[in-house]
């Protein structure tokens, strides 16, 4: 079988992803480790007896945050399909500007200006403390990748094939279901995970609006990153990594599932 | 099945596409729209399909007003330009579709599907998916999935474009055959002209918001109403007269106009190249002679094309001769025209 002669590049990019991952799983059952010693000094299970001694908390944390970023990047989904569909729709180029660039403000406001102001909005609608209000935050900042996803596929794909499908007898959603949704499910996949995990990583808006009533998996990890407790932090982190992972495969098993009759489009 | 527009306008952007248009086809009648890009012709389509809102007019099928109808409650059926095949489909389920929206139960929807895949000469191909067919198998799985609801109207948008000449001519052959077969009513949309006259009964000429004229291939290239009908079709040879108690007198002649009944006045005599000869393949009672000077000799691979000037001519001529001993004539020399005043038709002047 002939080599392929790039495949060193893919070689590295593993290699980036894999050794990170093996610091951590060290950092996790040592006990010191001095720069500059290339191995840790010695070794325990703290790090992980931590995490196993509050298990029932523990594991109480972790599904109420993937709860939490499962539902935003589900409504992250749900409004940008129909933010995409309405920006084909839209027949002015000026309103399709205004629309594209107002998503883009998420990534131009920083975290801290928007938490400040918005803190107010949900103290005053009493919303503050509540695992709705660290939703609705954690939207505005997942919508912008899934949307840009969404977007650019629902473009490459167009209206004209459910203009096709009315015309040969459909309703106009049984076009989008039948017809445009199949051709978007790999899309979605990647826009689901994308928001889950700009969700499931907000540790700032998710303290600032929670207000620590509103315990989730960053919440609880980041005073041991922050005190410097490398073997617990890294034990959290591949907790993370871990259940992240799992996450992405379930929904991508889903949508792979939902694509099983249909021939793979690579439509964009 | 039988078709009426009546009236019918439409603007976009407040530019006017359409513009009190009126238009009845006959059922089984095969219809080409023609005119040049933007004249509105995929526009009428999509506005018989319930594509497009217009803002007055009325379209009747069968007598019953479908104005308002949803696309999806229309009889018609529609071929886009771009086929429109579902990619995540296969075969079969691209021609099921329409038949799973009608509700037609799976014994019934299997022979039809099976039937159509032997119409369009594609049985075998039913669990293909669309990505690996040719352009041409999948026009004609568009066409087997437009037919699938046996529509009372089919509306094929420029069928062939970007096929190349033997599959042009195939898929025209099919699209006749079922036609035939089938008594299907077809307007078609094309900007090929021979094909329009092979394939049609009738055509329209679209032009200035609306239909500038309708008629047979015959009365269109050979009575058309206008120069720029005329012009349209091309091949064009005028002779600038004056017209006096249907008397044409044109040069240092004259000759009597029988069919048109036209007032007194100035007018352009139009004949097309094929009814106009060269004096070596002179004709029993072929009336005009001119000097002529040839300007350009073309080998147009089943005819010889001629170009000649007269000071007489309102433009220089054209010739169409199968003699090939005139690709021996050269630029300048001298030869007698003549054409068959049988195939003469006056158009105004303007």
């Amino acid at each position: 079988m002939k080599r392929n002669r790039y495949s060193w590049i893919n070689g590295l990019i593993a290699l980036a992803v894999i050794l990170p991952i093996l610091l951590l799983v060290l950092w996790s059952v040592s006990t010191r480790w001095p720069w500059p010693e290339l191995m840790p000094h010695s070794f325990s299970w703290r790090g992980i007896s931590d995490l196993w001694r509050q298990n029932y908390e523990f594991t109480q944390i972790l599904l109420s945050s993937m709860l939490i970023s499962i539902v935003v990047a589900a409504l992250s989904l749900f409004i940008s399909l129909a933010t995409s569909r309405a920006y084909i729709l839209l027949q002015a180029k000026r309103s399709q500007m205004v629309l594209y660039q107002t998503l883009s403000l998420p990534f131009v406001i920083p975290a801290v200006v928007f938490g400040m102001g918005i803190h107010q909005l949900m103290i005053q609608w009493g919303l503050n403390n509540t695992a709705t209000g660290v939703i609705l935050v954690h939207l505005v900042y997942s919508l912008p990748y899934a949307t840009y996803l969404i977007l650019d596929a629902y473009q490459s794909i167009g209206l004209e094939l459910e203009e096709q499908a009315r015309l040969l007898g459909s309703t106009a959603f049984q076009a989008f279901r039948l017809v445009t949704f199949p051709l978007l499910l790999p899309v979605m996949a990647t826009a689901f995970s994308m928001s889950y995990i700009v969700s499931f990583s907000q540790y700032f808006l998710t303290s600032l609006i929670g207000g620590g009533q509103v315990r989730t998996f960053t919440i609880v990890m980041f005073p041991y990153l922050q005190n410097n407790d490398r073997p617990i932090a890294s034990s959290y982190a591949l907790v993370f990594l871990t259940f992240t992972f799992l996450v992405f495969l379930v929904f991508e098993g889903i949508s792979k599932f939902l694509q099983r009759k249909y021939q793979t489009s690579y439509y964009y | 099945m039988s078709l009426s527009i009546t009236n019918l306008s439409l603007s976009f952007d407040h530019e006017c596409v359409l513009e009190n248009l009126s238009l009845k086809i006959q059922s089984g009648e095969f219809l080409s729209l023609l005119g040049e890009s933007g004249s509105g012709k995929t526009t009428l389509l999509k506005s018989i399909a319930g594509l497009l809102d217009f803002q007055s007019g009325h379209i009747q099928l069968n007598d019953q007003d479908i104005t308002h109808w949803e696309p999806n409650k229309r009889p018609i059926s529609y071929v886009f330009q771009d086929l429109r095949l579902f990619p995540h489909l296969t075969v079969y389920e691209n021609i099921a579709f329409p038949l799973k929206m009608h509700k037609v139960n799976k014994t019934e929807a299997d022979r039809r599907i099976f039937q159509l895949l032997d119409d369009v000469q594609m049985t075998g191909f039913e669990n293909r998916h669309i990505s690996e067919l040719s352009g041409g198998q999948q026009q004609r799985i568009a066409l087997a999935r437009a037919l699938a609801i046996d529509p009372q109207l089919l509306l094929l948008d420029e069928p062939f474009s970007g096929l190349d000449e033997s599959l042009r001519k195939e898929m025209g052959q099919l699209i006749k055959k079922l036609h035939e077969e089938k008594e299907l009513t077809i307007i078609m949309v094309t900007h090929d002209k021979r094909e329009a006259i092979e394939l049609s009964s009738r055509m329209a000429l679209l032009y200035n918001n609306g239909i500038h004229q309708i008629g047979s291939a015959f009365e269109m290239i050979y009575q058309p109403e206008s120069r720029y009908t005329s012009q349209f079709f091309g091949g064009e040879n005028l002779i600038s007269g004056e017209l006096r108690n249907q008397v044409f007198y044109y040069a240092d002649q004259e000759l009597a106009i029988g069919e048109q009944n036209l007032p007194d006045g100035d007018y352009l005599l139009m004949v097309r190249p094929i009814h106009v000869s060269i004096s070596d393949d002179k004709k029993k009672e072929e009336v005009p002679v001119f000097t002529a000077q040839i300007k350009e000799v073309l080998f147009k691979t089943d005819y010889i094309e001629i170009e000649a000037d007269h000071p007489d001519f309102y433009e220089p001529w054209s010739v169409h001769t199968r003699n090939h001993d005139f690709l021996e004539k050269e630029k300048n020399e001298i030869i007698l025209i003549t054409f068959n005043p049988e195939y003469i038709w006056l158009l105004e002047r303007k």
